[in-house]
């Protein structure tokens, strides 16, 4: 090689590494960062909210609304709205007096939004990790949260949303709530280590009566007679299947808290159910392991569907007592967006939207 | 481009005539980071992309060519350190002392190493006792109470060379970062994130005969720290605390049995444990503690038998026996064989042009006791085209396959043991330019494309129970630009990389997947770095800059969801105090010098600029 060729290639050396030094240091890279979609909120004065978990820890929770008039979903609502992000692993939503509580699970908070303009009207933000997770209304003044880390209920003012009693102990790993006959029931879950139901004097808090129902009571409804149903998970030993108990429904009556009707739903039949949803024209539905179970309570007898209502296996469920439809989520593989099925009485799925990432609490607006 | 390596056949070979890329971390390059751990060395490094949950002492994994952390095998003098129950090695906790050089070679190697090795190798070779006596010591101490300490010793014992070394750091970890959650925007400070981490190290070597040579060591570490967990609101903390101890020990026989026949005989156990406490976790059963424990022995016999100045057959074999028992996994225990053979062929070409041609083929078969057996091979092929110009071409074509864990196969309350491996067809092709002339700048540029089937992915069943499934097959391509510059005879170091990945699922595991065709989350499209060492007579000055691209957050690529990409540059300068009859050295490290706001996990703030001071002697 010639020495100027030598030269020559110094040279494009020392501009090429020069160029380099520029240009990382001075460089963001050949992509730029992705923003968000723009969208729009629904405007209507009836529709269906949806809280999709999202991902745990990852803050993507969203909110879908449905307008059925259109058959339109809208996606993300509470973010377009509020220009924020909903939280980390929405739980559960209640609407009360034109407003929508938004129990977010991971952030440890409430959000409530109002039912016209889907903004903000405030939050309550739990201090500490306790993991609320389901609530229940019981007027202007109360209403009641579970806390499922931290085996404690919390009440708060849905008005002002001032927490008034924090941290009130009940059993283990609080899952489902709700209030009759002037008394608040709250499911103790434990995972399966436990099998009561806390009654508490919903002025005072006092503990009213403890309640043994099955292995992991884990949902709850009220009936138009002000009969308590709850619904138990049954224990999973995942080492030993035989260990395995299985799930059942129980009634008490909100005026002893005596359970005076049970149910066991065999393993075989339906594995360990999941959510249920009760209406008020005497039926109840859950979620199975062949589809959703359709079960009618009156007096004291409980009868439950041996074979499924509706074949969809999913996750979350509601009762649309006002259109007489069955709302089920389907969260799909769980990192996709998933899919919400309605199902009339007969069964029969009428309509189906597609909400977001893991669907599962709903309420409705009408 | 180093001189030479080792890691490719397990002898040592020239690097520009190897088949594959290769970055090669020496002692110098080591001393010039920030930092004391693997994950530290690493940061950088073509090809290799770093996720941690934290600052020092957190959680931290490696990506290579954009696969998992599980697809990268991580050696310890040529031996498997991979954990048996996630496939991962945690580079955060993980001292470097006495490591002599870190070898990095990027595509698959199953052929030559067996499971794991997809997404390429990352080879910590330690320093071998000369006998020389020698007495090393370094204090430190820094940011968010930092402090650190290691002491070695090289001595001759009953005509044993003997290393003896210890190293400690520790430190508070509550770092700053800014958070907002749209609700209220504050700066925090990190809490429980304090570690303590600890290592020993004994190292014993001597001839035993003119022909043969014993090696022993023994690593003991032990660390203790906090796992905050993802920041979602200001107060939010997990109080959970993890405890990692680790035992390796090492016993090599060298045998030069004729000039032209060389043995090894390496020996490995290695036992490790991992405690995670969580007061607050949601588990009834009176116990939340989790417990893992695991050891593996392995045997790795192989031997290099030279047939002429050109060609060199090389064959081995191996047998290594893991169990495992735990609190949340089922009591396993897998036996392993495996035979390998490779050969590595020069022909000089009468050429002027075309003067050298290089061909690698190798070969393995691995057994499992409990999981199906594999056969990967291997064709590496190295073309000499330009002498003067060092221009070199290569081009690689092999199998490799990723073994299912034992969490995978026997975690309790979900493990499938019908997984099957997850297998890999990967295709590397480059050209190497390196001047066989002084102060000359070396280029290389590389494209890989690595298709993997059967990839193992946890995913819920409708009841909600997680479990892992061969779900997926995925393709990662992209390519490689490394550029290396040394002038005034190595005063100056210059090194500045490029690497692009597109990695993406390319299956459908669903009706109307909306994850197909989309890039896996957390994997960077770009990584880019540039680092410069100068040394001045007594002074020494590095700043090493690196850029990380966006990378989604969610398997769907929403948007709205995405890490943002940033820039971080650390620098450390160092002072020669003394030269004899001791060398001492003052050394002042910024990390993070601009203050970058960055998360590498969502919600897992990284620490703003930090500093650390470090006094270390050598006797």
């Amino acid at each position: 090689m010639t020495s100027a060729t030598q030269k020559a290639l110094r040279i494009l050396s020392a501009l090429l590494i020069a160029g380099l030094i520029l240009a990382t240091f001075s460089w963001n890279g050949c992509r730029s960062n992705p923003t968000g979609p723009s969208g729009s909120t629904p405007v209507s004065t009836t529709g269906v909210f949806v809280v999709n978990e999202g991902n745990y820890q990852h803050g993507n929770s969203t909110l879908t609304v449905y307008l059925p008039d259109s058959n339109k979903a809208y996606q993300d609502v509470f973010a377009l709205a509020n220009g924020r992000n909903l939280g980390d692993t929405g739980n559960d939503i209640v609407v009360y007096n034109g407003k929508a509580y938004i129990v977010v699970n991971g952030s440890q908070k409430i959000e409530v939004i109002s039912l016209t303009t889907y903004k903000s009207v405030g939050t309550i933000v739990f201090p500490g990790k306790r993991d609320p997770y389901k609530l229940v209304i019981l007027n202007d003044a109360k209403a009641f949260i579970t806390n499922v880390s931290d085996s404690s209920i919390t009440e708060f003012n849905p008005s002002t949303l001032q927490i008034v009693t924090d941290r009130i102990k009940v059993g283990l790993n609080p899952m489902g709530i709700a209030g009759a006959n002037g008394k608040v029931y709250i499911c103790n879950s434990g995972f399966g280590y436990d099998s009561t139901v806390t009654v508490l004097n919903a002025t005072t808090g006092g503990l009213i009566k403890t309640v043994i129902v099955g292995d992991s009571p884990s949902e709850i409804g009220v009936t138009t007679n002000n009969e308590v149903i709850v619904k138990c998970d049954g224990k999973s030993d995942y080492v030993k299947p035989a260990n395995d108990t299985p799930g059942s429904i129980s009634k008490i009556n909100a005026d002893n808290d005596v359970v005076f009707s049970k149910v066991t739903l065999p393993l075989a039949t339906y594995g360990h159910p999941g959510r249920m949803t009760v209406s008020s024209k005497g039926v109840g539905y859950f979620q199975a392991q062949n589809g959703v179970i359709k079960f009618a309570y009156t007096g004291s007898i409980i009868s439950v569907g041996g074979t499924p209502f509706s074949t969809i296996i999913g996750y979350g469920i509601a009762y649309d007592d006002a259109t007489d439809l069955l709302y089920v989520t389907d969260p799909r593989d769980y990192i996709q967006p998933g899919d919400v099925y309605i199902i009339n009485t007969n069964g029969a799925t009428v309509r189906q939207f597609t909400g977001g990432i893991i669907p599962g609490a709903i309420a409705f607006k009408h | 481009m180093p001189e030479f390596v080792v890691s490719a056949t397990r002898w040592q070979v020239n690097a520009q005539q190897l088949p594959s890329s290769a970055t090669v971390l020496t002692s110098v390059d080591l001393l010039g980071t920030n930092g004391s751990t693997l994950e530290n060395a690493l940061e950088g490094v073509p090809g290799l992309f770093l996720k941690s949950y934290g600052g020092p002492g957190a959680v931290s994994t490696t990506s290579m060519r954009g696969m998992g952390p599980e697809h990268t095998l991580v050696l310890v003098d040529g031996e498997r350190y991979n954990n048996v129950l996630d496939g991962q090695v945690d580079l955060g906790i993980f001292l470097l002392q006495n490591v002599d050089r870190v070898e990095v070679l990027r595509g698959g190697f199953s052929s030559m190493y067996g499971a794991d090795a997809v997404g390429g190798i990352v080879n910590i070779i330690t320093r071998r006792p000369d006998g020389k006596p020698d007495v090393r010591a370094e204090l430190g101490a820094g940011s968010y109470g930092m402090s650190g300490f290691q002491l070695g010793t090289d001595f001759t014992l009953f005509g044993v060379g003997m290393q003896v070394a210890a190293k400690r750091e520790a430190g508070r970890g509550d770092y700053e970062f800014d958070f907002n959650d749209g609700i209220s925007s504050m700066t925090l400070r990190r809490q429980n994130s304090d570690y303590a981490l600890r290592q020993v190290q004994m190292v014993a070597g001597a001839p035993l005969s003119p022909s043969l040579s014993l090696r022993v060591s023994s690593m003991y570490d032990w660390s203790e720290r906090g796992s905050p967990g993802a920041v979602i609101t200001p107060t939010s903390g997990n109080l959970g605390r993890l405890v990692d101890r680790g035992f390796l020990n090492q016993a090599t026989v060298e045998w030069t049995a004729t000039p032209s026949l060389f043995a090894r005989f390496p020996l490995m156990f290695h036992t490790q444990r991992r405690e995670y406490t969580d007061p607050l976790a949601a588990v009834t059963d009176g116990n939340n503690d989790a417990v893992y424990n695991d050891r593996t022995i392995a045997f790795t016999p192989h031997m290099r038998y030279v047939l002429d100045p050109s060609t060199s057959l090389n064959v081995g074999a191996e047998y290594s026996s893991s169990s495992v028992s735990s609190t949340a996994v089922l009591n396993a225990t897998r036996d392993q064989a495996g035979v390998f053979i490779s050969s590595d062929h020069v022909v000089e070409l009468p050429n002027s042009l075309f003067y050298q041609i290089n061909v690698y083929p190798s070969i393995r078969y691995d057994h499992f006791s409990d999981f199906s057996g594999t056969v990967n091979p291997k064709l590496g092929v190295n073309l000499g085209i330009w002498r003067t110009a060092g221009l070199r071409l290569k081009a690689s074509y092999g199998k490799s396959f990723r073994a299912p864990t034992f969490d995978d196969l026997y975690w309790k309350s979900g493990g499938n043991p019908a997984l099957k491996p997850e297998r890999s067809l990967s295709f590397d092709a480059g050209m190497l330019i390196a001047p066989a002339l002084a102060g000359m700048p070396e280029l290389e540029v590389n494209y890989f494309d690595i298709r993997t089937n059967d990839r193992i992915v946890w995913s819920p069943d409708k009841n909600g129970l997680w479990s892992p499934k061969n779900l997926q097959n995925v393709r990662s391509d992209g390519f490689e630009l490394i550029g290396g510059w040394r002038l005034f005879d190595d005063r100056l170091v210059l090194r500045g990389s490029y690497s692009n990945f597109d990695t993406r699922k390319i299956n459908s595991t669903s009706a109307d997947d909306q994850t197909l065709d989309k890039q896996l989350p957390y994997i960077p499209h770009e990584i880019a770095g540039l680092s410069c060492i100068a040394t001045v007579g007594r002074f020494r000055l590095g700043v090493h800059h690196t850029f990380t691209g966006f990378r989604f957050a969610t398997e769907t690529n929403d948007p709205r969801y995405v890490l943002g990409s940033f820039t971080k540059t650390d620098a450390n300068f160092s002072v020669r105090l003394k030269e004899e009859p001791f060398s001492a050295d003052l050394r002042f490290e910024v990390t993070n010098l601009f203050d970058s706001k960055y998360e590498l996990l969502p919600n897992y703030p990284m620490p703003l600029r930090s500093f650390a001071l470090k006094i270390l002697v050598d006797y």
